[in-house]
């Protein structure tokens, strides 16, 4: 096996993290601090919280569970995030640092193995700095007071007469009276018990120990700092990926999926693959087919040769219908959240006395993360227990889920997380870790499989869409007084919290979602602008194909309506675009922001559409505005009329997550989610016609490409006063509305269907020309 | 199966295959050369390049015994952890990776491209990679990379 990962090491060397924990590990050396709990054997504080983390054998209450310093002066942090290629680990390993006050190069991070770290829920939500990195800070803060009080004692001195240098403790009036932190306790546990403020779904949030305080802004010597992520050198040069993993005697599988959505399978003819060299094995159980042969090719080989015989399937709506389609779908019918913009006023009669009224249906489709690696996994089954190598973003549902597939008991099975491609809010849908574990068992030996690249496009489970029809009104004044709105989508995890996997459904042993479905892509609208008079509802229904978040949940297709729709009262009160939305915006960052972002990009004020918008010159250009709730945004695009292609000349933004921990690494997040972003708005499209998904490669699917690439002026504000936010998903919701309102102000069009394909602009241009509606 | 000659960084290697097994299978699971990728085997995305003879080509749809003679060069002769190449430098330099997954062959069709045309301008480059897919979307670090490796070079 190729691998520097330090968990898989432990893992082919049989270390046990249980066993450390529970005080018959490799480095505990019979030291023990004074007034602990034992690690072993305490009650769960998970327990009947409604969360379930309850996984005892790794404490989340125990400092040892997420670090540990070993006598040579390695100090590694355990965490249960994953790291997806965004780098959250270096910040992990920057807070450490700073609160344990040792060199940043000392530290090792272990991620995501089930044997070795503790329950740290799902890594998503751009919520590793706010949530994943809070118990690692805690618990290297306490274990730095808890060695002063060590160091105390052994130096005789107090506390407060101590300075500490890259874990050296030396007394201050003495430099030459010194201990460190690896000969107080290296190899020995802390044993000290930390207590759980609140579960989230991303894992515990813990108290500050009375006597513990965390570091303020100006005590940091990493934390603020472009520290280089420490994986980019490997993950260039060597490249140690899931796909990578190698065990002695593994066979190679691949999977057989149903020619339609929904069919099952009627039969299958072994002998059409029985003469391929290598060929191990046909493996079916219920619906779920695949191969096994010694090498890749040949499992390739196999795959493609294969008679299998589906039944008919259930159809599909075709994805040109798919809103029409959810209009009429039996829904779960629910007023909107009560959240602060819910049902305000009375809409009706501020509707029926405006001035102007405006009326739009908004459209956002499917869409699909397409990792760029297709999955891969590697799974090693025995009698009973198995070991699973896999990038899931969920370790501890995904050990669930193989587990339940393999009727082995939860802690049978060990989950170990390696590097693979950007997941982008896949959550526990480690399907093709349950498809390994499945053939693995079948041959008894261990399999790799890897989903071809249009298993990905086709069968990975994918965002939902999201329509809506809205009713705006303004006043004499051109004030907006009223906003209306339906919306209707699907549920976006019906997979990914456990159950749901494609084997599951295809072996017909689906225990279903773990968590009660909501539709996050059907929130309420408008977001944060007060506005006197609001009403709407939101129906959510049962999604089509196998539904998931995708990075920011909700958020694009959200802001795309929201914000088109905004652009167009401003537009028919004749105000400029971003004036019009600061009467509805109370004080604040955002509001701060979207003024970094108006002076940054230069914005001249004035209404929408611009000037040359009815020149009947083939190339022009225009600005828009959009805000994506957190990042706010304006693109510059120059549309061509002749053949409807968009390009994006540059867009600015701005964005503040509270404390800045690595300005670099912020800035190139917030490049890619917008870069991202900007794809699925011009591009990307999950289309299928009446019976399978059609998108099914980089033709069908394409993104965007190197040529398309525009300037991006990134502005991040530095605010320690205000709370932790993410940076991973940020930058990608303001890119449909300030693409689609910079189209407006070039050509005067208003395009209210994603993506922006030169097609569906085209056509839009032709019908206004012709004096038509827009699209 | 059938004997195949290959010569992969400088080195050769004999191994027994069926000929006709795409080159990317044989490099990494044969020879442990993880550097090329499996990313769609339809030769769409660039994740499966290696340098053929100066040529940036897509081994996922090379058969072996095609490139029988040839001098192949993988990510792996470029540089190592200790001792990265310039352009892997470069790479770094402006942490041109997500996910990291694609870079292989972005770097390796930028490499065979800068090789022939150290002087090739932004467009050229940015054509030159629209064969390859960044999905993690790292399209401004990874220009600046290579814009920064050309002037490395060139001075
Ligand atoms: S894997 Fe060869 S081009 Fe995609
Ligand atoms: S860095 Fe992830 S696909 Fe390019």
């Amino acid at each position: 096996m190729i691998t520097k990962n330090k968990s898989q090491i432990n893992a082919v060397r049989g270390f046990s993290r249980r066993d450390l924990l529970k005080g018959a590990g490799l480095f505990v050396v019979g030291f023990s601090v004074s007034g602990v709990a034992s690690a072993a054997g305490l009650a769960h504080p998970a327990a009947g919280a409604g969360v379930d983390m309850a996984f005892a054998d790794i404490p989340i209450d125990q400092l040892d569970s997420y670090l540990a310093i070993a006598q040579d002066g390695d100090v590694t942090i355990f965490t249960g995030r994953i790291d997806m290629g965004t780098g959250n680990r270096t910040c992990f390993k920057q807070f450490v640092a700073d609160e344990l006050d040792v060199s940043i190069d000392r530290i090792e991070v272990i991620a995501g193995d089930t044997d070795l770290t503790p329950d740290g829920g799902k890594t998503t939500a751009s919520d590793a700095i706010p949530v994943g990195a809070q118990p690692l800070r805690v618990s290297a803060a306490t274990a730095r007071a808890k060695l002063l009080e060590l160091a105390s004692g052994r130096l005789g001195v107090p506390v407060d007469q101590l300075t500490v240098s890259d874990g050296v403790v030396s007394v201050k009036s003495d430099p030459s009276k010194t201990i460190s932190y690896w000969d107080l306790i290296g190899g020995g546990r802390f044993g000290i018990k930390l207590e759980v403020d609140r579960l989230t779904l991303s894992g515990p949030i813990l108290k500050i120990p009375a006597g513990v305080t965390l570091k303020t802004v100006d005590q940091y010597k990493y934390v603020g700092k472009s520290v280089p992520r420490y994986d980019v050198p490997e993950r260039l040069i060597l490249g140690n990926f899931c796909q990578n993993v190698r065990l002695p005697g593994m066979l190679h599988g691949r999977l057989l999926r149903p020619a339609t959505y929904g069919a099952t399978l009627v039969s299958v003819d072994e002998s059409s693959v029985k003469d391929i060299p290598g060929f191990v094995k046909l493996v079916v159980e219920g619906s779920f087919v695949g191969v096994v042969c010694e090498r890749e090719e040949q499992a390739i080989q196999a795959q493609e040769r294969l008679k299998v015989i589906w039944s008919e399937g259930t159809g599909l709506p075709g994805s040109e219908n798919v809103f029409r389609f959810i209009r009429t779908q039996p829904a779960d019918k629910r007023p909107t959240r009560s959240d602060a913009t819910a049902i305000k006023g009375d809409v009706a009669t501020a509707l029926g006395s405006a001035a102007k009224t405006l009326r739009a249906t908004y459209e956002y489709p499917w869409n699909a993360t397409t990792m760029f690696a297709p999955s891969c996994a590697v799974a090693d089954v025995q009698a009973d227990k198995a070991t699973v190598w896999s990038g899931t973003q969920w370790p501890r549902y995904t050990q669930k889920d193989v587990a339940f597939l393999l009727g082995l008991p939860t802690e049978s099975v060990r989950v170990i997380w390696v590097e693979e491609s950007g997941s982008y809010g896949r959550l526990g849908a480690a399907d093709a870790a349950a498809d390994a574990a499945l053939l693995s068992k079948a041959v008894g030996k261990p399999v790799r499989v890897q989903w071809t690249r249009q298993e990905e496009h086709a069968w990975a489970p994918h965002q939902p869409p999201l329509v809506m029809d809205l009713r705006g009104g303004l006043d004499a004044q051109g004030n907006l007084v009223a906003w209306e709105y339906e919306s209707w989508s699907s549920t976006t995890h019906d997979t990914g919290r456990g159950g749901g996997l494609l084997a599951m459904r295809l072996v017909g042993r689906d225990p279903g979602p773990r968590n009660t479905p909501s539709g996050a892509s059907a929130s309420t609208s408008p977001s944060r602008y007060i506005i006197p008079n609001v009403r709407g509802a939101a129906h959510v229904v049962v999604p089509l194909l196998r539904s998931i978040y995708m990075r920011s949940p909700g958020g694009i297709q959200r802001a795309f309506i929201d914000e088109s729709f905004m652009d167009e009262l401003a537009a028919a009160a004749g105000v400029d675009p971003i004036d019009f939305r600061l009467r509805y915006l109370s004080p604040g960052i955002e509001v701060e922001l979207i003024d970094v972002v108006r002076k940054s990009s230069g914005w001249v004020t004035r209404p929408s559409p611009n000037q040359n918008a009815s020149s009947n010159a083939r190339f022009v250009t225009g600005r828009g505005f959009g805000r994506g709730y957190e990042v706010q945004m304006v693109v510059e695009v120059e549309v061509d009329r002749e053949t409807g292609k968009v390009r994006i000349i540059q867009a600015w933004l701005a964005y503040s997550p509270g404390l800045i921990v690595n300005p670099d690494g912020l800035t190139n997040q917030l490049e890619q989610a917008a870069l991202q972003g900007m794809s699925r708005v011009l591009t990307e499209e999950v289309t299928f016609d009446n019976s399978k998904v059609t998108s099914v490669d980089w033709i069908t699917h394409p993104v965007l490409k190197f040529s398309e690439t525009p300037k991006l002026h990134v502005n991040i504000v530095n605010r320690p006063d205000l709370p932790l936010d993410g940076a991973g998903e940020n930058g990608t919701p303001p890119t449909a509305p300030a693409i689609g309102n910079a189209i407006f102000d070039a050509t005067g069009v208003r395009l209210r269907r994603a993506p922006f394909t030169p097609e569906r602009v085209l056509a839009a241009l032709k019908a206004h020309d012709s004096g038509g509606h827009d699209h | 199966m059938s004997i195949v000659n290959l010569n992969i960084n400088r080195r050769t290697f004999t191994i027994d295959v069926d000929p006709t097994a795409p080159l990317l299978y044989i490099l990494r699971n044969d020879l442990s050369l993880n550097g090329p990728r499996f990313g769609c085997g339809l030769g769409q995305c660039g994740a499966c390049t290696v340098i053929v003879e100066g040529e940036a080509i897509r081994s996922c749809i090379t058969p072996v015994s095609s490139v029988e003679g040839f001098a192949i060069t993988t990510l792996e002769a470029l540089g190592t952890i200790e001792n990265p190449h310039p352009l892997q430098r470069a790479f770094i330099a402006q942490q041109a990776a997500g996910c990291g997954y694609c870079m292989n062959g972005i770097m390796m069709t930028a490499k065979a491209l800068l090789d022939q045309n150290p002087r090739a301008t932004e467009i050229q480059i940015m054509e030159a990679l629209d064969g390859n897919v960044c999905r993690c979307a790292l399209h401004i670090r990874v220009l600046k990379a290579i814009q920064q490796y050309q002037q490395e070079v060139r001075a």
